[in-house]
């Protein structure tokens, strides 16, 4: 893509450089969820196919009137040729993944430290909230929740984004932490 | 809240696989322009994991939740957190202070008991007064000696007899408390039986689920092939010479970790090129990621466009305004 043309696909985004830049990005985790979503990949590659091509119809001085909805019309195309170009394999041929053996996990395990660490880091409301939400006794589940968001003074589908939110920001900090411990760059993933 | 339940259940089967043509396009072309939308369906997407996890999908969506795992390393991640959250936030039991029954003042009780006296011990050995020698004076002195011991008798019988019927009142109600302990001290016993089954067979579960993650893992590890970079030459210069890599066969993806220490920009443009300077694959924007304790900008290819030879990859740092500058080379040759 050319930056002539890579200016074109922000433009069309928005006028303003900031708020382009930002309905780029989301759009661009949008795109990625979507192939991760349909089980195609490398997600990441048709992310990039996606966007050259919406910009290659912008830089030929296409009109697009609806942007996402075009996106994600040349999204699903790039998706079938995806398919199209992945041999079928039937799930029952996968291995079994119960009959590979599983190593001993290093002591102590690194994860739990940085769940330890990340869970610190919020604040003590927080934490109350997650740890509450996330009991799993499957018979007080959806009790637990109900009574929790009654304590909170909220509804309940407002807990339910509240705790997805912090969930998401335990999640990315315990990736970077693992990271970080790992400290391991050359090595095959 | 029905209405968000079956919002909810309908993203599951979305991810699933299990709408139709006209619901999924639907559906995707609400998430695709509304960020709610969207978020609704990544935490359906954080409902199912934590349904993998504790195995409460049927086979067929086990199936397909795993097929979606092995074209998702951050699925796998995610995965690998749910265990984690399921193992950290454990099913909270009733402390086993709580089954202990209240302290019953028993001792006292016997203690009481054993207070009662005889009332009639109260009364000492009657003395004999010298004056019953007197026998003008002897009926006068025992009538009034009797009169005395009557009202005293009698007033002391009614004292004990309250006391008795108090303390057997007092006895009584400590007898039901006892009852009423041992009922709820049976039921929450009988109530931590099960939540230990529970923990037993989730422990189970999760053990299975690792065992499965491992095995996708090592399915990952053996598709991509990760290795970092140096600058060679460029605008800033002072880097190192041409690294050779050589990557293992049946590597489907290499990843390429492009130090760039150096550079102040939020984002890079990169490309890929051969020794001739052709492009090969398309040219990347990526954001820079801390990693391993180095500034990296990661540049994904397809283990195919990397026959034996040589490469490198041309980086631009994109200025506020957008606009591409120079950045650096990073050469490399290929090996098998």
């Amino acid at each position: 893509m050319t930056q002539e043309a890579f200016d074109k696909l922000l433009n069309a985004f928005s006028e303003d450089r900031d708020d382009a830049g930002e309905l780029y990005e989301r759009t661009r985790v949008k795109l990625t969820r979507y192939f991760e979503w349909h089980s195609v990949g490398p997600a990441d590659e048709l992310v990039d196919e996606t966007f050259n091509r919406v910009a290659r119809r912008l830089d030929e001085g296409q009109t697009i009137d609806n942007l996402l909805g075009f996106i994600h019309g040349v999204a699903n195309m790039i998706r079938k040729e995806a398919l199209k170009k992945r041999p079928p394999v039937s799930i029952d041929d996968e291995p079994e993944a119960e009959k590979i053996i599983r190593p001993d996990p290093p002591a102590p395990d690194p994860r739990l430290a940085c769940f330890d660490k990340c869970l610190e880091k919020l604040s003590r409301e927080r934490q109350d909230l997650i740890v509450d939400y996330y009991q799993q006794e499957l018979r007080h589940k959806i009790n637990r929740r109900q009574k929790l968001a009654e304590r909170l003074g909220i509804p309940l589908n407002a807990l339910r984004i509240r705790a997805h939110r912090i969930r998401m920001t335990l999640e990315t900090c315990i990736t970077q932490c693992i990271e970080t411990e790992q400290g391991e760059t050359n090595r095959p993933l | 809240m029905s209405a968000q339940k079956d919002r909810e259940e309908s993203a599951i089967r979305y991810l699933l696989g299990g709408l139709s043509e006209s619901e999924r396009t639907s559906l995707e072309e609400k998430f695709f322009a509304d960020d709610k939308e969207f978020e609704e369906l990544e935490i359906a997407e954080g409902e199912l994991v934590d349904r993998y996890v504790r195995r409460e999908l049927s086979a067929a969506d086990r199936r397909q939740f795993e097929q979606m795992l092995r074209s998702s390393p951050r699925l796998v991640d995610r995965v690998e957190f749910a265990g984690i959250l399921a193992r950290t936030v454990p099913s909270r039991v009733p402390a086993q202070d709580d089954l202990e029954p209240a302290p019953i003042p028993v001792a006292n009780i016997k203690k009481n008991k054993d207070e009662k006296r005889s009332w009639w011990n109260l009364f000492g050995p009657t003395a004999t007064s010298p004056a019953m020698q007197l026998a003008f004076m002897a009926p006068l002195v025992l009538l009034l000696l009797v009169s005395v011991a009557l009202v005293l008798v009698w007033t002391r019988s009614r004292t004990q007899s309250e006391r008795l019927a108090a303390e057997q009142q007092r006895l009584q109600q400590l007898e039901t408390q006892i009852a009423e302990q041992k009922s709820k001290n049976d039921k929450l016993a009988a109530d931590l039986t099960v939540s230990t089954q529970q923990k037993e067979e989730q422990e189970k579960l999760l053990a299975d689920y690792e065992q499965q993650l491992e095995a996708l893992r090592r399915q990952n590890s053996v598709s991509m092939f990760s290795f970092l970079l140096n600058p060679g030459s460029g605008t800033r210069g002072g880097g190192s010479g041409e690294k050779t890599v050589k990557i293992p066969s049946g590597t489907q993806n290499v990843e390429l970790q492009l130090n760039v220490e150096d550079g102040n920009y939020s984002l890079y443009q990169a490309s890929l090129q051969n020794i001739d300077h052709k492009l090969i694959g398309p040219q990347r924007r990526v954001r820079p990621v801390r990693k391993g304790g180095h500034r990296v900008i990661p540049f994904k290819v397809p283990g195919r466009l990397l026959p034996p030879g040589s490469y490198f990859v041309h980086v631009d740092g994109l200025s506020d305004s957008g606009q591409a500058e120079d950045f650096n080379d990073y050469p490399f040759r290929v090996t098998r």
